[in-house]
C-alpha cells in the first residue's frame, strides 16, 4: 500500500507539471471535438494525433493521447445520445437509452448524468488501481512465455468473438491483421518476410496508416455515400442540462454497480471497456428496480454502462502499462507511441519508467475532472460543432489523415497503405465485418509470435509447455468458455438487430 | 550548454595543442560527428558519449554524437566506413559489428579491417554467467559439473539469437567436448533474459555488468563466473573461467573507427587525440563505475585483435551451422 | 435514378471467403520460401505457417457463414448515381494527394485535393471553393509544417 501511495504522490508530481497539465487539457478538448465531429471516431482521432506526439516528451505524448481517448469517448456518448451515432463500441449501450431520453426531451439531462457517471467511475477506479499496483511487480515473475502466449493469443480470440456478429465477422479481420503483422524483417533471424522484394515493406505495416485508413477513410466514404440524408442535431439549452431529483436518485446505484463491474473487467487483460459496458447494462436489466423501463429512455441504462466503461478504461491502463499488451485499438496506439519513443512496453515499465506509469494513470484522472468541469458548461458549443459543413470536414480530414500517415516514417508508402486500408475497411464494414480485431491483431501479432517462439526454445520444441502451468490452463479454459458461450455477444446481437447495421468498432 | 562546453574545452585544449606541436594547423576547423550505431539510452551508447566528450576537450571542437541504430549496428558503422575521409566523421565499432556481422551478412560496406581505419581500442566488457539467488549452485565449478552431467539440458538465457552472449556460450560449447549448454534467446533485450533467471524458467543466464549490477547488489542473482582470463574487478566474486581451465573468453570489445584514406596528418592527429582521450581521468572513471575493463590498444594491436576475433567467430559459426 | 444499390450480404461473404483462400495461398507460397527451423529452434517460417492455416480456416468459416446466410435476405447498400460519383471523387482526391505529394509538394497537392472534394460535395460557387481551399491549405501548412515541423516534400517547384 505504501508503495502505491508513493506511486500516487509521484504520479501527482508528474501529472501536475504545467506541460503535462496542458497536455491533459489539450487532449480532453481535442478529444471531445473529435468525438463530437462526424467522420472521426475516437480511434481515428487518436491515430491521427499519434505521429504528432513523437516530437513531445513521451509522458506528455501519452497523457495527451489518453486525454484524447477519454474526451472522444465522452464526445462519442454525446453524439450517441443526441443523434444516435455512438463513437465507439462502449457508447453503443449508452446510446440505447440515451437517445430515447433525447426523443423524450431529456437529452440534456442524459448528457449531464453521463458526465457524472464517467467522473464517478474514473475516480473510484484510480483509487482501486492504487490498491492493485503492488501486485504488478510480481507479474513479470509469474508470467513466462507460455502464460503470455495464452494471454495474448487467447485474448485476441476473445476480442474477435466479443465484438459481435457471426464468428467470421471478427475472425477473418483478426487473421488478416495477424498475417499483416508478419510482413517485414523478422525480429530474430533478420529474414525478410512477405516483402516481395520491395524496400517499402521491410518495416512492415505501421499501425497509424492502417488505423486511420480502416477507421478514418472508411468512415468518410460511409459519410459520403449517405450524404443525402444527414441528421440534424437537436438544440440543447442550458436549462435542459439539469437532471430532475428523481433522475439523480435513480442514478446512484447504477453508478456504483457500473464502477465495480468496470473496474474488475478493466483489470483483466482483454477487451474490457466494451465487455464491461455490456455487462453493466445486463446487470441493470437483471437487478434494477426500473428494469422494465430499460431501452425506453431509463437513466439506469446510461449511468451503469458509462460508469463501467470509464472505470474499465482507467483500470485497464494497469494491464496495458504493466504487461505492455493492448486489447483495444487505442491501447495498441498507446503501445505504438511508447515504442516509437524508444520505451519498451512490458513488465519492466514500472521499474524502468515509473514516471510514465504513474504519470499517465494520475493524469487520466485529472483529465476526467477537466472533462466534467469543461464539458457540461460547453455542451452547447460541442453541439454547435455538429453544424460544421460536411464538405469542409471531409476535405480537412483527408489532408490531415494523409499528412498524419506520412509523418510516421516520412514515407509516401504509408499514404498508399492509408488509401488501401480505406477501401478494404469500407467494404469489410459494409459486409458487417469488425475492424477492431484487425488492428489489435496487427499490434499483438509480433508479441504472440515472440512468446510462441520463446516458449518453444524453453521446452526444446515440446508443445506441452503451453499448458504446463496452472495459469496457462486457467487462461485457456476462460478463453474456451467465452468462445463457446459468448453470452455477451448474444446480447450484442439482440441490440444490433434492433439498431440496424451500426458499426461497433 | 554548448557555449559553456566550448569555453571549458578551449582552456583544456590550448595546453594540449602546445604539447602536440603544430601538426595540421587547419584540422579540425569545424565540429566532428561521432556515430554511435546503437539507440540512445541503450547500454552501449554511454561509451561513445564518454569518449567523444574527452575527444572534444582535446581537439577543441564539438564532437557531436549521432545515434544511427539498426541492422545489428551495421547501418551506422557502414555510414562511417563510406563517409568522406576528411577526419570529420568517426564512429564507435565493436567486435560484434566489425568482426561478426561481416561473416553473417555479405552486403555490408566493410568486410575486414582493410576497409577502415582503427583509431584506438576503448574497453572490454567481459560476459558474466549468473544464476538466481536461490539456485543450488554456489560456484562456477558446481554449475559446470551440472552442465557436464546433463548435456543439452542446462538452459542459459541470452538477449537474442546470435547476439554476443549467445556466441560466448557457443564458443565454449564448440571447444569443449563435454560441454553442451542450450541457449534460449529472448528477443526483448537483456531485461527478459534476466527475468527468465529470476523466475526460474532457465537455469542461468549470460549477460553484461551494466545491466545486472543492481540485481546482484540487491541479492536477487549471483554472479558465478566470468568469461575472462583474470578476476573481473566489477564482480570479484565471480570465478574467471580460466581458473577452471577454459580458454574461451570472447568479451564485447569497443573501438573507434574512421574511413580509409584520410590525409596522413589528420589521421595522426586523430590517433594521438584518441589515445589521450582513453587515458583521460574522466574516461577512466567512467569505465570503472560502469564495469568496463580499460584495454587501450594502438591501431595496429587493435587490428590484430579484430582479425583474431574474425577467426573465432568463423569457428563458432561453423560449429552452430551458420 | 436511385442513390444506392442493395447487395446480398450472404453472397458478398462467399466472395470474400474465396478471396481469403487466394490470399492464404499466396501467403503460404511465400512462407514456404523461408527456413522453418525445428520445433526447439523455430525459424522465420514456423509462425507464418500457423497463420497460413488460420487464413484457410477463416476462409472456410466465412464461406460457411455466407451459405448459412443465403436463406436470410440480409443486404447492405453501396452507393449509386450521385453518391457513387461523390465517393469516387473523394477517394480520387485522396489518391491524387498520395500520388502527387512527392512532386507537386506540400502546398499545391493539398490545395488541389481540397478543391476536388469541395467541388464534388459542396454546392458553393467556384470562387468560394477556391477561397476555402486556399484557407484550409494555409491552415494545414501552418499546423503541420510550421507548428509541428513535419518534413513534407517540397515538390519539383520547390514549394
Amino acid at each position: 500500500m505504501s508503495e502505491a501511495l508513493q506511486g500516487l504522490i509521484y504520479g501527482l508530481g508528474v501529472a501536475t507539471v504545467p506541460a503535462n497539465l496542458l497536455a491533459a487539457l489539450m487532449g480532453a478538448l481535442l478529444g471531445t471535438a473529435i468525438g463530437v465531429l462526424p467522420g472521426l471516431g475516437p480511434v481515428a482521432g487518436v491515430a491521427l494525433i499519434l505521429p504528432l506526439t513523437f516530437t513531445f516528451d513521451p509522458t506528455v505524448g501519452l497523457i495527451m493521447m489518453a486525454g484524447i481517448y477519454y474526451g472522444s469517448l465522452y464526445g462519442g456518448s454525446t453524439t450517441g445520445i443526441l443523434i444516435n451515432i455512438p463513437g465507439e463500441a462502449p457508447s453503443i449501450v449508452t446510446a440505447i437509452d440515451g437517445h430515447q431520453m433525447t426523443l423524450k426531451g431529456r437529452g440534456g439531462a442524459a448528457l449531464t448524468l453521463t458526465a457524472v457517471a464517467s467522473f464517478v467511475g474514473g475516480t473510484i477506479a484510480v483509487i482501486g488501481v492504487l490498491l492493485f499496483s503492488p501486485v504488478l511487480s510480481e507479474i513479470a515473475i509469474v508470467f513466462g512465455p507460455s502464460e503470455f502466449f495464452a494471454l495474448t493469443a487467447g485474448g485476441l480470440l476473445v476480442l474477435s468473438r466479443i465484438t459481435g456478429g457471426s464468428f467470421a465477422s471478427g475472425f477473418l479481420p483478426m487473421v488478416l491483421g495477424l498475417a499483416m503483422s508478419t510482413v517485414g524483417v523478422e525480429a530474430v533471424s533478420g529474414y525478410d518476410r512477405f516483402t516481395f522484394g520491395t524496400q517499402d515493406l521491410l518495416h512492415g505495416f505501421s499501425l497509424v496508416p492502417v488505423v486511420v485508413g480502416a477507421f478514418g477513410v472508411a468512415e468518410i466514404l460511409m459519410m459520403v455515400d449517405r450524404y443525402a440524408n444527414r441528421i440534424r442535431p437537436p438544440a440543447v439549452g442550458w436549462r435542459d442540462l439539469v437532471p430532475t431529483r428523481e433522475e439523480v436518485n435513480r442514478s446512484w446505484l447504477p453508478w456504483g454497480r457500473g464502477t465495480i463491474i468496470g473496474f474488475l473487467f478493466g483489470l483483466l487483460p482483454g477487451p474490457s471497456a466494451t465487455m464491461s459496458s455490456f455487462a453493466a447494462y445486463r446487470l441493470e436489466k437483471a437487478v434494477s428496480k426500473n428494469r422494465d423501463k430499460l431501452g425506453t429512455g431509463a437513466v439506469e441504462g446510461i449511468c451503469g454502462p458509462e460508469a463501467a466503461n470509464n472505470a474499465a478504461a482507467t483500470s485497464s491502463l494497469v494491464p496495458l502499462l504493466a504487461l505492455g499488451l493492448p486489447f483495444s485499438t487505442v491501447g495498441a496506439l498507446m503501445i505504438a507511441a511508447m515504442m516509437v519513443q524508444g520505451i519498451q512496453p512490458g513488465p519492466l515499465l514500472l521499474i524502468q519508467h515509473p514516471d510514465i506509469f504513474w504519470g499517465v494513470i494520475v493524469s487520466c484522472y485529472i483529465g476526467n475532472i477537466m472533462l466534467l468541469v469543461l464539458n457540461i458548461p460547453m455542451v452547447g458549443i460541442w453541439v454547435k460543432m455538429l453544424t460544421i459543413p460536411t464538405h469542409i470536414l471531409i476535405s480537412l480530414i483527408i489532408v490531415i489523415a494523409s499528412i498524419g500517415a506520412f509523418s510516421v516514417h516520412n514515407a509516401i508508402f504509408d499514404v498508399w497503405v492509408l488509401c488501401g486500408m480505406g477501401l478494404v475497411g469500407y467494404f469489410l464494414r459494409k459486409m458487417g465485418f469488425h475492424l477492431a480485431p484487425l488492428v489489435v491483431a496487427l499490434m499483438l501479432g509480433p508479441i504472440i509470435e515472440k512468446h510462441f517462439r520463446e516458449a518453444l526454445y524453453l521446452s526444446n520444441g515440446d508443445l506441452t509447455i503451453f499448458v504446463e502451468s496452472a495459469i496457462s490452463v486457467i487462461l485457456w479454459i476462460v478463453v474456451l468458455v467465452l468462445m463457446l458461450t459468448v453470452p455477451l455477444a448474444k446480447v450484442w446481437q439482440r441490440m444490433s438487430a434492433r439498431r440496424g447495421t451500426l458499426e461497433a468498432d | 550548454m554548448k557555449i559553456l562546453n566550448t569555453i571549458l574545452a578551449a582552456g583544456a585544449v590550448s595546453l594540449t595543442t602546445l604539447a602536440t606541436g603544430a601538426v595540421a594547423q587547419s584540422y579540425p576547423d569545424r565540429d566532428l560527428t561521432f556515430v554511435v550505431p546503437y539507440n540512445p539510452g541503450g547500454s552501449t551508447d554511454p561509451i561513445g558519449r564518454a569518449f567523444s566528450a574527452e575527444l572534444s576537450k582535446i581537439l577543441d571542437r564539438n564532437v557531436v554524437v549521432e545515434n544511427r541504430p539498426g541492422g545489428s549496428a551495421t547501418i551506422g558503422t557502414g555510414d562511417v566506413v563510406k563517409s568522406d575521409p576528411d577526419g570529420y566523421m568517426i564512429g564507435l565499432g565493436s567486435n560484434s559489428s566489425l568482426a561478426y556481422q561481416p561473416l553473417d551478412k555479405d552486403n555490408l560496406a566493410y568486410a575486414s579491417p582493410d576497409d577502415y581505419e582503427i583509431l584506438v581500442k576503448l574497453v572490454d566488457l567481459p560476459a558474466v554467467l549468473y544464476v538466481s539467488a536461490d539456485a543450488p549452485w554456489q560456484t562456477l565449478e558446481e554449475f559446470m559439473n551440472e552442465v557436464k552431467a546433463k548435456p543439452g539440458e542446462v538452459r542459459v538465457s541470452v538477449s537474442g539469437l546470435r547476439t554476443a552472449p549467445d556466441l560466448v556460450v557457443q564458443y565454449i560449447n564448440a571447444n569443449n567436448e563435454d560441454i553442451d549448454i542450450r541457449t534460449v534467446p529472448f528477443s526483448g533485450g537483456g531485461g527478459e533474459a534476466l527475468t527468465a533467471v529470476l523466475s526460474g524458467r532457465v537455469e542461468a543466464s549470460v549477460g553484461y555488468g551494466p545491466s545486472i549490477r543492481s540485481y546482484v547488489d540487491a541479492g536477487k542473482i549471483r554472479a558465478l563466473g566470468v568469461f575472462n582470463d583474470k578476476v573481473y574487478e566489477a564482480f570479484p566474486e565471480a570465478t574467471p573461467v580460466s581458473e577452471l581451465g577454459y580458454k574461451q573468453y570472447l568479451p564485447a570489445s569497443y573501438y573507434v573507427i574512421a574511413p580509409n584514406g584520410m590525409p596522413d596528418d589528420v589521421k595522426r592527429k586523430l590517433i594521438e587525440a584518441s589515445a589521450q582521450a582513453v587515458q583521460a581521468g574522466d574516461f577512466v572513471k567512467f569505465a570503472e563505475t560502469n564495469s568496463y575493463q580499460l584495454d587501450p590498444k594502438t591501431p595496429e594491436e587493435a587490428e590484430q585483435e579484430l582479425r583474431e576475433y574474425s577467426e573465432i567467430f568463423a569457428q563458432i559459426l561453423a560449429f552452430i551451422g551458420g | 435514378m436511385s442513390d444506392s444499390r442493395d447487395f446480398s450480404t450472404a453472397k458478398a461473404r462467399i466472395v470474400t471467403g474465396v478471396i481469403a483462400f487466394v490470399v492464404g495461398g499466396i501467403y503460404l507460397w511465400q512462407a514456404l520460401d523461408l527456413p522453418v527451423g525445428e520445433m526447439g529452434a523455430p525459424g522465420p517460417a514456423l509462425f507464418p505457417l500457423f497463420i497460413a492455416a488460420l487464413i484457410f480456416i477463416a476462409a472456410v468459416i466465412t464461406l460457411a457463414d455466407g451459405y448459412a446466410m443465403l436463406s436470410q435476405d440480409e443486404t447492405f447498400y453501396l452507393p449509386a448515381g450521385k453518391p457513387l460519383r461523390q465517393c469516387i471523387a473523394v477517394f480520387g482526391a485522396l489518391l491524387f494527394l498520395a500520388v502527387t505529394l512527392p512532386f507537386l509538394g506540400r502546398i499545391i497537392s493539398p490545395f488541389v485535393t481540397i478543391f476536388i472534394v469541395l467541388a464534388s460535395l459542396s454546392g458553393m460557387p467556384w470562387w468560394k471553393q477556391f477561397l476555402w481551399s486556399a484557407g484550409l491549405t494555409l491552415f494545414a501548412w501552418l499546423a503541420f509544417v510550421k507548428l509541428l515541423g513535419v518534413p513534407l516534400p517540397r515538390g519539383i517547384l520547390g514549394v
